[in-house]
């Protein structure tokens, strides 16, 4: 190639990227391409080349990018309670110079924050609103009643004991004896999954597990390592290597949810129960406790409990089939966005 | 002046608001913003790693970073040009750590096409992804900046390291040698 057609062609090159070029370069590269066959090929290559298709990413990638997104932005919510109680003692201190730090302090990731605690501040006043004007609040403390039951505290309790206005449920399947292989960390629980091959890719401690395992002896502390996959798992070493320990999640209205563990699963059998801010519902369809909402993607009916909007927690009952993530639970399940641990 | 790069669905100005709107916690304003560039980052990723898998993850990686970042970015640079700061780094950063390789080209791959004699029409994806294979690394990032996220060469060198007129050469040199090895002027061109 001639050095005219090398300089006419990063020409065009710079052209088609709508790069400046001067006027006198440009006229030039059209004069040679007038009488040069190979940079006007070259020109209209520029388009063929432009028009190939390219990779282009499957849309299991963008669900996935948005429900890491929504865990993020829901771990972000979670904020609102530790956040809404400084900013509480902060109005209380009353201290009108720190009016002009409080701007500052609403912008960046506490504005997250301050949505969530200002939602909560809006509940609070609709429900002093109905209280103030006469409404009883409905299934106060005082009207729960906890059944215990050799299944635990968040275990059903037979239908007879309730009063005969709650709505028949499916009667659960018979759970099998045996919990998954589990085990919880941060209140979160997890189920095994491969192996690694490469334990190099695992190397940054995010907490510990308490865990025996499969075994019979006591529970120890094993730490939990930092997933090379941006799935929520984590890495833990056990007796057979180092695994991936996947996070039990279920899919509601495109979001992952996890199940949340009231109890240490400190053992592998052993059942996730309800977290323990939640009494044990005394009827099946989830009463006191619950209320049907709706159903995840599986069809599976939710449960909503009181003050806490669905997107950031629901329940399952108990009795799902072997193949639900809920695996036959006996008791309820409670499952909330999934968070990167 | 900002060009619409191959894989985004609208021109870039819609960005500052989609990224202003998104940074307030409007998720779907975000996740226009990941439909608009999806593509360009996953096929930068993968034409890096040569490997779909481990294109995926890094789409993921890149995108959960620009959301946990959003508020800092401010409108300081063109998003387009932020967004393939991140996913060169985080490309590299999977290199390094080793928990992805890039895939080595197969000089049986490249005679494959070279000897092709299928219609200019008929080039399709898996001959220009193997194609960009066989850039240097220098060039093809170069060219994917331009080419896929619609950089100006003047941006793509700050992010490159490099003065716009390194850009312009390598993204001139990445062209020559796709259109040859895709043999598109022995078919004509369109």
């Amino acid at each position: 190639m001639e050095m005219d057609c090398i300089r006419t062609q990063a020409t065009l090159s710079a052209l088609h990227d709508s790069e400046p070029v001067t006027e006198e370069s440009a006229r030039a590269a059209a004069a040679h391409c007038d009488d040069c066959a190979q940079c006007r090929t070259f020109a209209s290559d520029l388009g063929v080349l432009g028009a190939l298709p390219m990779p282009k990413a499957p849309p299991e990638v963008i669900a996935r990018i948005m429900v890491a997104v929504a865990a993020i932005a829901a771990e972000r919510a979670q904020e609102v309670e530790s956040v809404g109680a400084l900013e509480t003692e902060s109005v209380a201190a009353g201290a009108g110079e720190r009016q002009a730090l409080h701007f500052e302090w609403f912008t960046g990731t506490r504005r997250w924050a301050a949505i969530g605690a200002i939602g909560v501040a809006a509940v609070a006043l609709v429900m002093f609103v109905l209280i103030g004007t006469g409404r009883p609040p409905a299934n106060t403390a005082s009207d729960r009643v906890t059944v215990a039951t050799s299944q635990g505290a968040g275990s059903l309790v037979a239908p007879e004991a309730t009063t005969g206005a709650a709505p028949a449920a499916p009667a659960p399947t018979p759970a099998p004896a045996r919990a998954p292989d589990y085990l919880t960390f941060k209140g979160r629980v997890y189920a095994p999954g491969s192996l690694l091959a490469d334990t190099s890719v695992a190397t940054q401690s995010v907490g510990t597990v308490s865990t025996a395992f499969g075994g019979a002896g006591s529970p120890t502390p094993v730490t939990a390592y930092r997933s090379p996959l941006t799935d929520g798992s984590i890495v833990v070493k056990g007796p057979d290597g180092s695994r991936l320990y996947e996070p039990v999640t279920r899919m509601f209205s495109s979001v992952k949810y996890q199940l949340v563990a009231g109890n240490a699963v400190e053992r592998f059998g052993v059942w996730p129960e309800l977290p323990t801010r939640f009494q044990a519902p005394t009827s099946p369809d989830g009463s006191p406790t619950f209320t049907a909402a709706g159903g995840d993607a599986l069809g599976v009916q939710t449960y909503t409990a009181k003050g806490v909007p669905q997107t950031q927690g629901f329940a399952i009952a108990p009795g799902t089939p072997s193949s639900d993530p809920a695996a036959s639970n006996p008791t309820w399940t409670w499952w909330e966005p999934l968070l990167m641990p | 002046m900002r060009r619409k790069g191959y894989g985004m669905a609208e021109p870039a100005r819609d960005d500052a608001d989609l990224v202003t709107r998104a940074a307030a916690g409007d998720i779907g304003a975000f996740e226009s913003l990941v439909r608009a560039h999806a593509d360009a980052v996953y096929a930068h990723a993968y034409r890096f790693f040569g490997d779909a898998q481990a294109a995926q993850d890094a789409t993921q990686e890149v995108w959960v970073k620009v959301f946990r970042s959003l508020e800092g970015f401010g409108s300081r640079a063109a998003f387009t040009t932020w967004l393939f700061r991140v996913t060169r780094n985080v490309c590299l950063d999977m290199l390094r750590s080793g928990r992805r390789a890039a895939t080595p080209i197969d000089p049986v791959e490249l005679h494959g096409i070279a000897n092709d004699d299928t219609a200019g029409e008929a080039v399709g994806a898996v001959d220009l992804e193997t194609a960009m294979r066989a850039l240097s690394p220098e060039d093809r990032e170069a060219f994917n900046a331009v080419a896929l996220f619609g950089l100006p060469y003047a941006e793509a060198g700050s992010v490159l390291g490099v003065p716009a007129g390194t850009v312009k050469s390598r993204v001139f040199r990445a062209r020559r040698a796709l259109t040859t090895l895709l043999s598109l002027d022995a078919k004509g061109g369109a």
